[in-house]
């Protein structure tokens, strides 16, 4: 049962390492074609996120990474915020379970409320995306919830933000 | 409160529209950019290769129109703008 569950964490994290570093090659590419800097942060972000991927499968210290990851995206979606008062009322819920899942979720629902203007698929998916990958940050500090439902959600909520690549 | 790079987009796409080159007084109007800030913005992208000015039959007036670079960056950035969008941030 501890290796199915060591099993189903490596494969978590490795997917979650893999798009994170897909998206920030991407986002750097975006940046060196059009000189944006908004591209540029998001490269930055998702480096971070790749980090803490990597970091994460040995040590706490990829929740840190993670955090600052989270925290670049967050201002990335205040910039351009659509109802910042709305996405920030459900923070203080989970203020506590660390920063990384106060912006995944920030960031979740400012995307979401992007996707209620432009209806494109792809800002969906990746709403939907920040959601799961709050959700799992989340169930994985309860240690009463098995940890491989949190990994799961992980590897799904990661997988869920290829499609902004992709189309 | 348009940043740069997205006047710089308009001044392209205005451009681009009019395959015979547009005047200065044109591109002012379809791209809603303030005289002097526009000959300023025009020379970078004529330096940068986006643009290329060419004299008119009369000799006296000028004519921007796109290059191939320029259309090639209009690409990219349409292409980047939808990305970033996915991710649910506005270029």
């Amino acid at each position: 049962m501890l290796d199915a569950v060591l099993a189903i964490r490596a494969a978590s994290y490795a997917i979650s390492f893999a798009v994170s570093l897909l998206i920030f090659g991407y986002s750097f590419y975006g940046y060196a074609k059009i000189r944006d800097s908004l591209l540029a942060q998001e490269a930055v972000a998702f480096l971070l996120l790749a980090l803490g991927a990597a970091f994460g499968v040995f040590s706490f210290w990829g929740y840190y990474f993670d955090a600052v990851g989270f925290l670049i995206i967050g201002i990335l979606h205040a910039k351009t915020a659509q109802k910042l008062p709305f996405a920030l009322l459900i923070m203080p819920e989970i203020f506590g379970a660390g920063i990384a899942i106060i912006f995944s979720l920030y960031a979740g629902v400012e995307t979401l409320l992007f996707y209620s203007k432009k209806k494109m698929r792809g800002t969906l998916f990746s709403g939907i995306a920040f959601l799961i990958i709050a959700a799992s940050m989340f169930i994985g500090t309860i240690p009463a919830f098995p940890s491989s439902v949190a990994y799961i959600a992980q590897a799904v909520g990661y997988v869920l933000l290829l499609p902004a690549v992709v189309t | 409160m348009r940043y740069r790079l997205a006047i710089i987009v308009d001044v392209l796409r205005s451009v681009s529209e009019n395959p015979g080159g547009l005047k200065v007084s044109e591109i002012v109007r379809k791209a809603n950019v303030p005289y002097t800030r526009l000959s300023e913005m025009l020379d970078d992208l004529e330096a940068s290769g986006l643009i290329t000015k060419v004299k008119g039959d009369d000799n006296n007036s000028a004519y921007y129109i796109i290059t191939s670079k320029g259309t090639k960056f209009l690409k990219e950035y349409e292409r980047f703008k939808r990305f970033a969008e996915n991710m649910g941030i506005e270029l």
